[in-house]
């Protein structure tokens, strides 16, 4: 499913360019609201461009099969992950959420909420990636 | 969609790795193909049908 030559376009790198950017003065700020000392900062910045780096070199390195299997994956595993994780949510709430009780009530700082958030979705989007792109690589076996 | 790929491929006593390396994509992918579970793009048609010098519709069939 992997293999070299393929090259990602000038394009695709000044987009992932942008988005990280972004996404780090985003992060950057909202740290900073909070209060988070700067080697925080730092170690966050160093460990996104760590994961980004890998990101595009395992993405550079696929092949056409293994970029089909990968949108299939992000498309339907991560989205529906997260679909089904909503219908949990939504469900836990309605059933009373004393875990949510719990931390409205100031069990749980602000940023230790947006950890939680950020980690629980990222978790749930990969565990749909991989059992989705896993789908898609059985059946064509 | 129906191919000779696996034909075409033990007419030469290549094995499926001996393929995928001369087509630049990875055994999982010839794999798929041969057995129709996955449909090649058309560059990547051009290039099955360049190694074997034959035309795409000699080996594809819809």
């Amino acid at each position: 499913m992997t293999l070299g030559k393929e090259r990602l376009s000038g394009r695709t790198y000044m987009i992932c360019a942008a988005v990280l950017a972004f996404a780090a003065w985003c992060a950057i700020k909202g740290l900073l609201f909070f209060g988070q000392p700067a080697g925080a900062l730092t170690i966050m910045a160093v460990v996104v461009a760590a994961a980004v780096a890998a990101s595009l070199m395992l993405r550079r390195r696929l092949d056409e099969a293994g970029r089909s299997a990968e949108r299939f994956a992000w498309y339907w595993g991560g989205g529906g992950a997260m679909a089904l994780a909503t219908v949990y949510l939504v469900t836990y709430m309605a059933a009373g959420a004393p875990w949510l009780d719990l931390a409205l009530r100031g069990a749980w700082s602000p940023i230790e909420l947006i950890a939680l958030g950020a980690f629980g979705v990222a978790a749930t989007q990969v565990m749909g990636f991989a059992i989705a792109g896993a789908a898609w690589w059985l059946k064509r076996r | 969609m129906k191919n000779r790929l696996k034909v075409l491929r033990a007419e030469r006593n290549w094995s499926q790795a001996d393929l995928a390396q001369r087509l630049e994509v990875s055994r999982q992918s010839v794999n798929a193909i041969e057995t129709g579970k996955y449909d090649p793009s058309l560059p990547l048609a051009f290039r099955i049908a360049r190694l074997f010098d034959l035309s795409i519709e000699t080996i594809f069939e819809a």
